[in-house]
């Protein structure tokens, strides 16, 4: 048995299998147990035995995969859905706090409100019970509520509505990963009444009070659609996106760079260092502020999958920094999907954790393969040589991605799209100077707040030229494909493919390189 | 004074509000510029679809568009061979002004 060359990605295949073996066929908690403790001390006692023992450890982390996903899947006795369907279907008053921002939706001519409530009581018949347990609150009117506030909300429990349309993931499954399973409806006239105001994390409660800050700054300078664009950009809020303006991203694969991800989070780095730049502190202090103002920013923008994988993976290389240690960047990104995983095993059912993880992967190994030089460069006169060396690279880097997530955007979206491997040439650049000029827009408005106009303008400029240059690529022909269906089984052929075609690619690479070492010598 | 990365920095920051406040200017003097650069909000910018070619996934994608609705456009323009116009799809059953006006954005049809 060779060494493995990346052990945190064997750990983290090994957990992954766990969960999905946990979620969808499950083990009795008792042979979990005596598994587990099986292995513990088989372990230890052959601790000595190298390869022995790392076998072991690795069915240790499977089965402790899947015993982890069923501690979390299951639910408490006095968690609010486990009250039974007679009660359920009843008009029911719950007492719960607010859990997330407060949402206000378009619903036809009216407005709905929207927010996540944490349970504490809810009133059967004329007592109340002790309950535990999240719901999505729906009330059909606009009220005034902030995260926090203790409520009193009088309305019926439905399940998470199931669309024919939906895909592969809907929106029940979506919300069974946060943990929740029941939307609770309040009509027009059902009661809510705030019992208690402030009872939310003081951390939480600044962070949305800062978000809406923030989002004023860019309502105040933007059109209503420009503003939306910059919230998802900046701050995450992806409900504000134009529904023409995501459709068009979508359209030509380029919608990553309307979630925040690693390129965000790098971009807020670099910026954070460069303005550290003009203080006199040390370097260790400078980084160690950097990682907790990253942290800081995870937090503000609602630590999605995308964004607690790229914060993680920065803050490593940046303790690898003050360290003066190199971070390899593969078991890097293995310790950010472990530590994820173990934050919430079903995240490794979010498509943007998919995306994201699936991303970085392509970008370390699929990306380096394909831009290797070939002679043709070499034949380019010198000053043009860096222009076609990094056209060369850049659509290497953007074939390496589309081929990585085509299958995921297929399955999930119904959709490929070809377009993406030029248009991402332009656009990551240009949103890259988006995000810089959104972060200069909120720096100036807060400093210099006369100067804001001047940048907002700016900002306005890039962000419309943006918009022309994905709509062009939209019109191109053959830009994009639409499918009917993708089973899983077309997914699982399709990556067994890739992984095949890399397997080959990687062995000619091995067969060259010793060639070429055995030519020299 | 300032090593390298920090000019180029100080540098953008300046380029950045010299290149506001010119636009600034810009549309002060000639206002027609201003609606040029709003792409955003300009219809012209919207996904388009063509109604005569669009399969069921397609239309069904578009907003305000549902299943129902996207297989009435299709069964009409199997019947009558295809739209000659947009205002056309008002005469498709279900399909009343309101809700036109807001896809309409969404669609197109090619000669």
């Amino acid at each position: 048995m060779k060494k493995p060359v990346y052990p945190c990605c064997l750990a983290v295949f090994c957990f992954s299998t766990g969960i999905i073996v946990g979620r969808f066929w499950g083990v009795p908690f008792v042979y979990l147990g005596y598994g587990l403790l099986l292995l513990f001390f088989l372990n230890a006692f052959l601790l000595r035995r190298k390869y022995v023992s790392q076998f072991f450890l690795l069915l240790l982390i499977f089965l402790f995969g899947i015993f982890w996903t069923q501690v979390r899947l299951q639910a408490s006795a006095d968690d609010i859905s486990r009250l039974s369907y007679e009660i359920r279907r009843q008009m029911m008053m719950v007492e719960g706090k607010v859990a997330s921002e407060v949402e206000y939706r378009q619903f036809f001519k009216r407005q709905k409100t929207m927010f996540v409530v944490e349970v504490l009581r809810v009133k059967i018949g004329d007592k109340w019970q002790k309950r535990r347990g999240q719901l999505v609150v729906q009330i059909f009117r606009p009220v005034a509520l902030e995260y926090g506030d203790v409520v009193w909300i009088e309305g019926r429990f439905l399940p998470p509505f199931v669309k024919e349309d939906d895909g592969p993931v809907s929106y029940a499954d979506y919300l069974e990963i946060r943990n929740i399973r029941y939307i609770l409806s309040v009509k027009k006239e059902g009661k809510v009444e705030v019992v208690e105001k402030g009872k939310g994390f003081w951390l939480k409660a600044f962070s949305f009070r800062l978000r809406q800050k923030l989002f004023g700054i860019f309502d105040r300078h933007l059109t209503v659609n420009e503003a939306g664009l910059m919230k998802a950009v900046i701050l995450g809020e992806r409900s504000h996106v134009p529904k023409h303006v995501n459709e068009l991203f979508l359209r030509t694969g380029t919608v990553h760079v309307l979630a925040i991800s690693g390129f965000n989070v790098g971009i807020v780095a670099a910026l954070f260092l460069m303005a550290f730049r003009f203080f006199p502190v040390s370097r260790r202090m400078m980084l160690g502020t950097v990682i907790v103002l990253l942290a800081g920013y995870c937090f503000l923008v609602g630590s999605a999958p995308s964004v607690l994988r790229s914060t993680i993976m920065i803050i490593i290389l940046l303790t690898g920094f003050m360290l003066e240690k190199e971070p390899q960047p593969i078991n890097t990104l293995a310790v950010a999907a472990f530590g994820i995983l173990i934050f919430n095993p079903l995240y490794l059912f979010d498509i943007g954790f998919q995306l994201s993880f699936i991303c970085v992967w392509a970008i370390f190994i699929v990306s380096p393969f394909l831009s290797k030089e070939t002679n043709i460069l070499e034949e380019v006169p010198g000053y043009n040589r860096n222009f076609f060396r990094w056209l060369w690279h850049s659509l290497a880097l953007s074939l390496a991605i589309w081929l990585a997530v085509a299958g995921l955007i297929a399955y999930y979206f119904r959709i490929v799209t070809p377009v993406t491997i030029l248009a991402n040439l332009p656009i990551v650049p240009i949103i890259g100077a988006v995000i810089a000029f959104g972060f200069l827009l909120i720096l100036v408005e807060l400093c210099f707040p006369f100067a804001g106009v001047w940048v907002a303008l700016a900002l306005k400029f890039v962000l419309n030229a943006m918009i022309a240059i994905v709509f062009l690529f939209d019109q191109l022909p053959w830009s994009s494909f639409f499918f009917n269906s993708v089973t899983h089984w077309h997914l699982i052929i399709y990556y067994a493919l890739l992984l095949t075609a890399l397997i080959i690619v990687l062995r000619i690479n091995v067969s060259d390189n010793k060639q070429k070492v055995t030519h020299t010598k | 004074m300032f090593n390298q990365q920090e000019k180029i920095f100080l540098l953008g920051i300046c380029a950045v509000l010299f290149f506001g406040a010119c636009l600034d200017l810009a549309f002060k003097q000639f206002p027609f510029l201003s609606s040029i650069v709003n792409v955003m909000e300009s219809p012209s910018v919207y996904p388009k679809v063509d109604v005569n070619q669009a399969n069921r996934e397609e239309l069904v994608r578009i907003p305000y568009i549902g299943d129902y609705t996207a297989g009435r456009i299709i069964a009409y323009r199997q019947t009558h061979g295809g739209f000659r116009s947009l205002e056309e799809l008002k005469k498709v059953t279900g399909i009343k002004e309101k809700n036109y006006e807001r896809f309409k954005s969404y669609l197109k049809v090619r000669p």
